[in-house]
């Protein structure tokens, strides 16, 4: 359960967070991109770390989907709107 | 809070670590020596002499490449150094009608210009170029495929990283300490010990190596914002514009003196030239600034006219993300690092791979004394043993032969390059069949002991048959042919102490107790990955 | 420039090292007294501190630091090479070669 929420999950995670911090940091457009994909890497590896820290598996998979569905809703209704905030 | 977490990391670091160990252990070794790809490319043609008027080599390429392709489409010339065998040059032919257009690099389009300026005549060999591929893309399998494992790999290296630093805490405190003859302590402080002495190198490569792949491994970011990703490529590696050939045939001018004149602009030694349309009146000329000369990785270049010199276009400034991301990818790479920088990073990797190695050892250590019956352990532990051999210590066993290869295979051999590299896999081969079928405390004393001998061996092959051997270079002053052989017998020696050390272990009473072992918790979660 | 960057980083974990009650004990046949144990640690952290000084002063801001850590980590080695496999009055020597030896090059 860990395993699944720390591999896959985790990495789920960094690459909506990915989107999402694309779609709202400030700068250039090529700039936030690339600061975006940095940061990701740095969210994938504590999400991997806070899955077997979570109290139980299950949570961990919890927390990590909320996490990445509020990622994933910030880039959808950035790409939605169509403009960058 | 504190304990449990700590506890909790410390199953992820033996997971994480156990899953891709060997994986990790390739990459960090054939990393450790990419630092020196230059120089070992250099090692591997011996016969060559050393370049000492790198303007003298250019010529010889843009003479060279006038006569052999002067109605290219395009030519590359890297400049030559001191440390370089020479100038590998390529060219890309005019695109034929119907036909996908070359890549770069194939045997035919190539050459490599020596120091005098003629096309050097030595044995064929991928160099320290191997050592460079295999680390990112592995061999024998698609590209892309080797990249998402050693991508994945890195990412859970970072993992195994930060989780290890939050298990032991204790490391910086005992970090002076090393208990010898200790058994499963002494691995735990070695371990402990070359990790946390190299410690900012290893966050900083790690890190930094994903992001030399980020492009694949992380390409959502991208996605959001564009729908033609070439555009961002465009932003972030900026370029001149195309030419179109006019068919109006027109003298190339001289390089030497555009790279002067770069070199003035740049504010840094020119690393490499590309020609678009050579001979033509349309001829485009870009030099790039050496990475040797900047940290970051993303040089900037400069575009002059072919034909009259004259500047045409500069690259513009990077912003901050970027600058970051090619600085991360320079100090990845160490192109900028001079000799000591160099070998600093060189003694990192090799406490890196110590410390992957060491980790890989120890999970069988600890469990070891926890199987119910130490004779005949479950299969799962003898798996992780076996591999541990097979990769510990038989891939520096095949890299030693693939070096007596580089010396031995006949020159004039078909596919000879590629031979080289062959030999490495069947040597690993026959190292990882040694590893089946005797037992790990037998096949450790062997592999290691063949590997010590075949390394300890080669720098006097050297002084015997090439003209390169360790004397004679310290006579030339060719630093680099000393500083390569001595590697290589200090390395050898300590193959040999290794082996002799395991093999005096193996004879000795096991005096650690159950108890030492019940001092590391356990981890605590078993089932997923079984 | 670089060689006064490696003496500080040198210098610096060497007091660091030897401040450790194990090796302080080793090398010197006796306990360490806290103050000193203090005094010998905030050595250390200044002389770490003084040694970015002239890195920075010979590689300039970008490259300095840099240089800075490659010290840090080359003189970390050294002095744990040191402490722990150069011979000690108490200890008989040269017995326990490991693993770590191929790094002692």
């Amino acid at each position: 359960m860990r395993l699944l929420a720390a591999l896959p999950l985790s990495y789920a995670v960094a690459s909506v967070w990915a989107m999402a911090l694309a779609r709202v940091l400030p700068g250039a457009l090529a700039e936030a991109t690339v600061a975006a994909t940095l940061i990701a890497f740095v969210i994938c590896a504590v999400a991997a770390m806070y899955a077997y820290a979570a109290r139980s598996g299950w949570r961990a998979v919890w927390v990590l989907s909320t996490a990445g569905m509020a990622a994933a809703l910030i880039a959808w209704l950035s790409i939605a709107a169509g403009s960058r905030l | 809070m504190s304990r449990s977490f700590r506890q909790s990391q410390a199953g992820l670091h033996t997971w994480s670590g156990l899953l891709l160990g060997w994986v990790l252990f390739l990459v960090f070794v054939t990393g450790t020596v990419a630092f020196w790809r230059e120089g070992m490319n250099r090692w591997m043609r011996p016969e060559l002499a050393r370049v000492e008027q790198p303007m003298q080599v250019l010529a010889g390429a843009q003479r060279f490449l006038q006569g052999k392709a002067p109605d290219a489409k395009s030519w590359f010339i890297p400049i030559a150094t001191e440390s370089s065998p020479g100038a590998q040059v390529f060219w890309q032919p005019q695109p034929k009608e119907g036909e996908a257009p070359r890549r770069r690099g194939r045997r035919d389009t190539q050459a490599l210009i020596g120091a005098d300026g003629l096309p050097a005549l030595v044995r064929e060999t991928r160099g320290g170029e191997f050592f460079y591929r295999f680390h990112f893309d592995l061999h024998y399998m698609p590209v892309i495929w080797a990249r998402w494992l050693v991508g994945f790999a890195a990412m859970m290296m970072l993992v195994a990283i930060l989780s290890g630093i939050v298990t032991h805490k204790k490391i910086f405190r005992d970090f002076f300490t090393f208990r010898r003859k200790k058994g499963q302590r002494s691995w735990l402080d070695g371990h402990n010990a070359t990790a946390v002495l190299a410690l900012p190198f290893h966050l900083m490569i790690t890190y930094t190596g994903l992001v030399t792949l980020m492009a694949l491994l992380m390409p959502w970011a991208v996605v959001a914002n564009y729908t033609d990703e070439t555009k961002l490529f465009e932003t972030l590696f900026p370029q001149a514009e195309a030419v179109e050939r006019s068919g109006k045939p027109a003298p190339l001018v001289d390089l030497r003196t555009l790279v002067r004149d770069a070199e003035t602009r740049l504010g840094g030694t020119v690393g490499s030239i590309s020609v678009s349309e050579p001979g033509d009146a349309s001829a485009r000329v870009t030099m790039y600034r050496a990475p040797s000369s900047m940290l970051s990785s993303r040089p900037p270049s400069l575009a002059y006219d072919g034909v009259s010199g004259r500047l045409l276009w500069q690259s513009p400034v990077h912003g901050a993300a970027s600058l970051t991301a090619g600085t991360m990818i320079g100090l990845h790479a160490g192109r900028y690092a001079d000799t000591l920088l160099r070998w600093i990073y060189f003694l990192c990797g090799t406490a890196g791979s110590l410390m992957v190695a060491s980790g890989m050892v120890m999970w069988t250590v600890k469990r070891r004394e926890k199987l119910p019956d130490p004779e005949d352990p479950h299969f799962g532990f003898r798996v992780v043993e076996r591999l541990n051999v097979a990769t510990i210590a038989g891939f520096p066993l095949g890299m030693g032969c693939m070096l007596w290869a580089n010396r031995l295979l006949p020159v004039g051999m078909a596919d000879r390059a590629e031979w080289e590299i062959h030999t490495l896999f069947l040597a690993w081969l026959a190292a990882f069949a040694v590893s089946l079928l005797r037992r790990p405390a037998a096949s450790w004393v062997a592999l290691l002991g063949a590997t010590g001998l075949l390394l300890g061996l080669l720098p006097l092959y050297n002084m015997i048959a090439t003209d390169k051997g360790l004397v004679a270079a310290l006579a030339l002053g060719d630093l680099l042919f000393v500083g390569v052989d001595l590697t290589l017998l200090v390395f050898g020696a300590a193959f040999l102490l290794v082996a002799r050390r395991v093999a005096r272990f193996r004879t000795e009473p096991r005096r650690e107790g159950r108890a030492r072992g019940k001092r590391i918790a356990a981890p605590a979660v078993l089932e997923p990955a079984e | 420039m670089t060689v006064l960057a490696l003496a500080a980083t040198l210098l610096a974990f060497a007091l660091l090292g030897l401040s450790t009650d194990a090796h302080h004990g080793r090398r010197f046949g006796r306990r360490q007294t806290p103050e000193r144990k203090r005094r010998m640690r905030l050595a250390g952290w200044i002389s770490l501190a003084i040694a970015l000084v002239p890195a920075v002063a010979s590689r300039g801001w970008v490259f300095g630091p840099v240089l800075w850590l490659g010290l840090l980590m080359l003189s970390a080695g050294v002095v744990f090479l040191f402490l722990n496999f150069a011979p000690a009055a108490r200890e008989p020597a040269g017995s326990g070669r490991h693993r770590r030896e191929r790094l002692s090059r």
